[in-house]
């Protein structure tokens, strides 16, 4: 079961005073989530995940990239995360606007376990697959919403755009991710 | 919360459960990022003011060599340029081989007074040609 949610409110509220102890607690306390959201701008490859949330924390405890106390430290570092992984990607020369290079089964099968799908496996599956037929940006809104329980607003902010894109971008996106479930779960 | 959210909310934390379940230690990643960050600190990284100051230091230089040029012109330009003026002043000097026949000239067509002698002018010698019975 997913972890709950720590208010923001109970965060550190400057974290430009924090020390290297502080941003690796903070870190630590946020990395179940960070590994979702590098899972899913990766396009669920797993080693890809792995480089890119590997760098983002070494980006973040060696100080090259700087917390300002402009929105929450999770919108932030998931901020860091998302444009490591477009480094990543860019780097591997994999990148390509719609996304569609990224190997969605592929990925899925090489998570452990995945030899044995079990019925929860499979909606997961479903869901991914689903979530791959939708635009880059409707799949960060509705990732971010719905996996991460963050707002529209803390969406916007992680993905630098205005609120009201991202409140379209959540709209659209959710019909059609609904339509595609539906499809599946028909067949 | 609509059916489609609360349908695809209970789907997304089914995933994020797997996900966690599936999730790599962070303990991995902190100390890997750990031994990355002190190596980065081996060789510290350029400070960002550097450029500017150099490019600031070269400007400098470049306004003092000029300044220091404009002040005092070196020896051999002054020689330089006094001879320039030499010999462009010599084309102001210069005069035409024939302008002693335009002076011989004008000095025949000059009215001649009255006590004098029309011949008279003849007599003149012109200069820098050499006068018969020289």
């Amino acid at each position: 079961m997913a972890q709950p949610l720590i208010p923001e409110t109970q965060r550190p509220s400057d974290a430009l005073t924090m020390d290297r102890t502080e941003l690796e607690g903070e870190l630590k306390r946020l990395h179940a989530e960070s590994w979702g959201w590098a899972l899913a701008c990766a396009g669920r490859d797993r080693a890809l995940a792995e480089d890119a949330l590997q760098t983002s924390y070494l980006k973040v405890l060696s100080g090259r990239a700087r917390f300002g106390d402009r929105s929450s430290f999770k919108s932030w570092l998931f901020g860091v995360i998302r444009l490591t992984v477009m480094e990543e990607l860019r780097r591997a020369n994999r990148w390509r606007a719609d996304g569609s290079e990224l190997e969605i089964s592929r990925a899925v099968d090489s998570a452990p376990g995945a030899d044995v799908m079990t019925e929860e496996g499979e909606r997961n599956a479903a869901l991914v697959a689903a979530m791959a037929s939708l635009s880059n940006r409707q799949r960060e809104v509705l990732h971010l919403v719905f996996y991460h329980a963050m707002t529209i607003e803390e969406a916007a902010s992680v993905l630098g755009i205005s609120v009201g894109s991202a409140r379209t971008h959540y709209d659209r996106g959710k019909k059609a991710l609904a339509g595609q479930i539906n499809e599946v779960d028909v067949r | 919360m609509s059916d489609i959210e609360f349908e695809l909310k209970k789907r997304f934390i089914e995933l994020r459960a797997d996900d966690e379940a599936n999730a790599p230690p962070f303990e991995g990643f902190r100390d890997r990022a750990r031994s990355d960050s002190r190596q980065t600190r081996i060789t510290p990284p350029r400070p960002r003011w550097i450029v500017p100051a150099l490019l600031a230091a070269t400007a400098a230089v470049l306004a003092g060599v000029w300044v220091t040029s404009r002040a005092a012109p070196p020896r051999d330009a002054v020689r330089l340029k006094s001879l320039m003026l030499d010999s462009s002043m010599q084309v102001f000097r210069w005069t035409m081989p024939t302008d002693g026949l335009l002076t011989s000239a004008r000095r025949t067509l000059q009215t001649p007074a009255l006590s004098a002698s029309v011949l008279d002018a003849a007599a003149v010698p012109i200069p820098g040609t050499p006068f018969k019975g020289d």
